[in-house]
């Protein structure tokens, strides 16, 4: 019999205020747990079971066994004679990038040009780009921004464009064969219902949703939460949202996010480099959760993703997202918000 | 400046440029197939280089990071002209080429090397051999042609097949099979043929789990695979499972076999490679081979070791160590 129970190092518990959570950084999932086993997980981790069961004057040793036995069902661990054999995962997070990821917003009235951002934030080797058009652009023009990537540091770009019925599946292939880093295209306001894609790696989504303006973002739901390695360590010390990110709203201003209210000058009269070093730029990049009121007591609070435009109590810059209708002090979902 | 030979959309080596390029350490990428696709000439005496009609300052260049060759077979050159050589005369380009890169590699033979093209590809054989004198547990290994040896084999204990050379992928018509690790049970091996083509074969080892060692310049960052759970991947993690993925996790070397690895990259005169090893049931561990030149990726991201980061980090500062070559 093999004495100690340990949890794979990529299994995370974390506690909330009423239950807790294991996330499972490696399949994207996790699991709500009683704040016992939280205990018995974390502070008695290098404990052999005999041990374990003496914690708790061995008044509970068929309850503890069932929990492990679970638990490994799940395989969310294993029993071993060598627990030191296996270390915890760091919990950094580093990346070369000043900038990571940058969302550009454009309605039928914006002035702005992709032709001067592009470059601007290649120079800067973002890597990812998400492209959001709240209304439906011509195939001439998409192709014409996409071309704008040739050759830039870019890996990946995301395209969020309204529906129009020359936007057939095959159309949309098309363009993610032409152009390599083009990742996804999400079609919005589909007068069907919603269609998921996959080709290769890559995907394409229809969905009958309308995003016609910034106020469609900022949704708490378990659906949005992920549970992988990058997320979570960058969450440990990052806003979830916000981190290194950089947004250009409609009207062409410069923000943390299209939807914040604060602007930081408009891209025709300020370079981006000159923002993004900024002290007061990269101020909320360091919000995580655990300064977030009510998240910090959350069991989530490291796979959900945060908002700092859209929060609880507008006169509390730390109050928690506006758009969440979960209770961790209850461990409850009130009934959920429809945007 | 820190010398880079990879090849054309390699990730890896992408992925440690980003962070030169964040401590802002200049570099040169060279994709082998530069010489075939691009204008580049190079000269021995005195040593020079130009590419794209630049010349290259390479007294600048004290390290060279050797990522991977770029394969002739994927050059414009070899796809342009394929059709219209003869293979034998294929061939002799393609050796040409070889020699030619690991000429180039001369040029800078005095540099630091991480990795090295001579070192790229390493026997099987041999490493198991070596390995074996430096007191690394080695499962018991054959190379058989005749289907009653291996049947005598067999009955010591179960054996498993794999390739003498590196495995690689087979594409047939549209697809992609990749060469593993198979078991041969009694079936199996009443199915072959009297006489077969000379195979390596292997006592199987009943594990506990797998490990997976990423080694640079005296630093071990190991993973723990535990394929046991399904059937799937019981030989051979690269059988991947999708639906239930490998757990793959950090691992704590004991001293004494990090002592005995460390021995056995000196003798193999390897700066880095990544070391495959098995834990058995029995608590031993088998050593199975070093791979010089393979993806770090897997082992870096699911233990987030972020290796990308150390490797520009140790180029970096054997780069600035290195004493400016003689001109
Ligand atoms: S309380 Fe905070 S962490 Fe928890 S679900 Fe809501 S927004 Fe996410």
């Amino acid at each position: 019999m093999k004495n100690y129970f340990v949890l794979f190092a990529c299994c995370i518990p974390v506690k909330g205020h009423s239950r807790s959570t294991i996330c499972d950084l490696q399949r994207n999932t996790f699991e709500l747990i009683p704040n016992i086993l939280y205990e018995i997980l974390t502070e008695h981790a290098h404990q052999s079971m005999q041990e374990i069961f003496a914690v708790y004057d061995n008044q509970y040793n068929e309850e503890i066994q069932e929990y492990m036995e679970f638990l490994v069902s799940k395989e969310y661990g294993f029993y071993s004679n060598s627990p030191l054999h296996f270390p915890k995962i760091s919990l950094d997070w580093q990346t070369p990038f000043s900038i990571t990821n940058a969302l550009i917003d454009f309605d039928e009235q914006s002035t702005h040009q992709l032709s001067t951002i592009v470059p601007q934030l290649s120079a800067l080797y973002c890597p990812t780009i998400e492209l959001r058009f709240f209304y439906t652009p011509t195939l001439t023009a998409l192709t014409e921004n996409l071309e704008l990537f040739e050759d830039t540091a870019f890996r990946c770009i995301q395209l969020i464009i309204g529906y129009h019925h020359d936007f057939s599946a095959e159309r949309l292939v098309k363009l993610l064969q032409k152009y390599p880093r083009l990742q996804n295209i999400t079609v919005h306001s589909t007068p069907v219902s919603s269609i998921n894609l996959k080709i290769r790696s890559k995907g394409i989504v229809f969905t009958n949703q309308k995003i016609t303006s910034e106020a469609c973002c900022g949704n708490i739901s378990p659906y949005y939460f992920t549970a992988n390695i990058s997320t979570f360590t960058e969450a440990q010390h990052f806003n979830s949202c916000l981190n290194r990110k950089i947004g250009i709203d409609k009207r062409g201003y410069i923000k943390n996010c299209p939807s914040m209210n604060k602007n930081f000058g408009h891209i025709d009269d300020i370079p981006l480099k000159q923002v993004v070093e900024n002290v007061h730029f990269q101020k909320l990049w360091k919000v995580n959760k655990d300064q977030v009121l009510d998240c910090q007591d959350c069991e989530f609070r490291y796979i959900c993703y945060d908002c700092r435009a859209y929060v609880a109590n507008p006169n509390n810059e730390l109050s928690k997202p506006a758009k969440c209708q979960y209770n961790p002090y209850e461990a409850r979902w009130e009934d959920q918000v429809t945007t | 400046m820190i010398l880079i030979l990879s090849m054309h959309g390699d990730l890896s080596t992408d992925l440690v440029i980003d962070w030169l390029r964040r401590y802002n350490h200049s570099f040169l990428r060279l994709d082998l197939t530069t010489f075939l696709d691009k204008s580049a000439t190079f000269s021995l005496f005195p040593p020079a280089l130009s590419i794209d009609e630049q010349a290259i300052d390479i007294h600048e260049i004290q390290a060279v990071w050797y990522r991977r060759t770029g394969a002739f077979s994927e050059s414009q050159y070899f796809k342009k002209h394929q059709e219209s050589l003869l293979p034998q005369t294929v061939r002799q380009l393609y050796l040409e080429y070889e020699t030619l890169t690991e000429g180039f590699a001369t040029l800078f033979h005095d540099r630091y090397w991480l990795n090295h093209p001579q070192k790229a590809s390493v026997n099987k054989l041999e490493v198991l051999n070596i390995a074996q004198q430096c007191d690394l547990p080695v499962p018991k290994t054959y190379v058989v042609n005749t289907q009653s040896q291996l049947a005598t084999l067999s009955k010591n204990h179960p054996l498993i097949c794999k390739s003498i050379y590196e495995p690689d992928f087979l594409d047939v018509a549209d697809k992609s099979y990749m060469m593993y690790t198979a078991e041969l049970t009694p079936e199996v091996i009443q199915s072959f043929p009297q006489r077969f083509y000379p195979s390596l074969v292997q006592q199987k080892i009943d594990k506990a789990y797998e490990l997976r060692i990423f080694y640079l310049e005296g630093q071990f960052y190991p993973m723990a695979i535990f394929s046991q759970q399904t059937t799937q991947t019981q030989l051979d993690f690269r059988q991947y499972n999708r639906n239930n993925p490998n757990r793959n996790v950090p691992y704590h070397l004991p001293q004494k076999l990090t002592a005995k690895l460390q021995l056995l990259m000196q003798r193999l005169d390897l700066n880095c490679g990544s070391i495959d090893i098995i834990k058995g049931m029995d608590d031993q561990y088998y050593f199975l081979e070093v791979n010089p030149v393979g993806q770090f990726g897997m082992t870096s991201k699911p233990c987030n070791y972020d290796l990308y980061q150390l490797i520009a980090q140790h180029l970096i500062t054997k780069d600035s160590l290195y004493e400016k070559a003689p001109y």
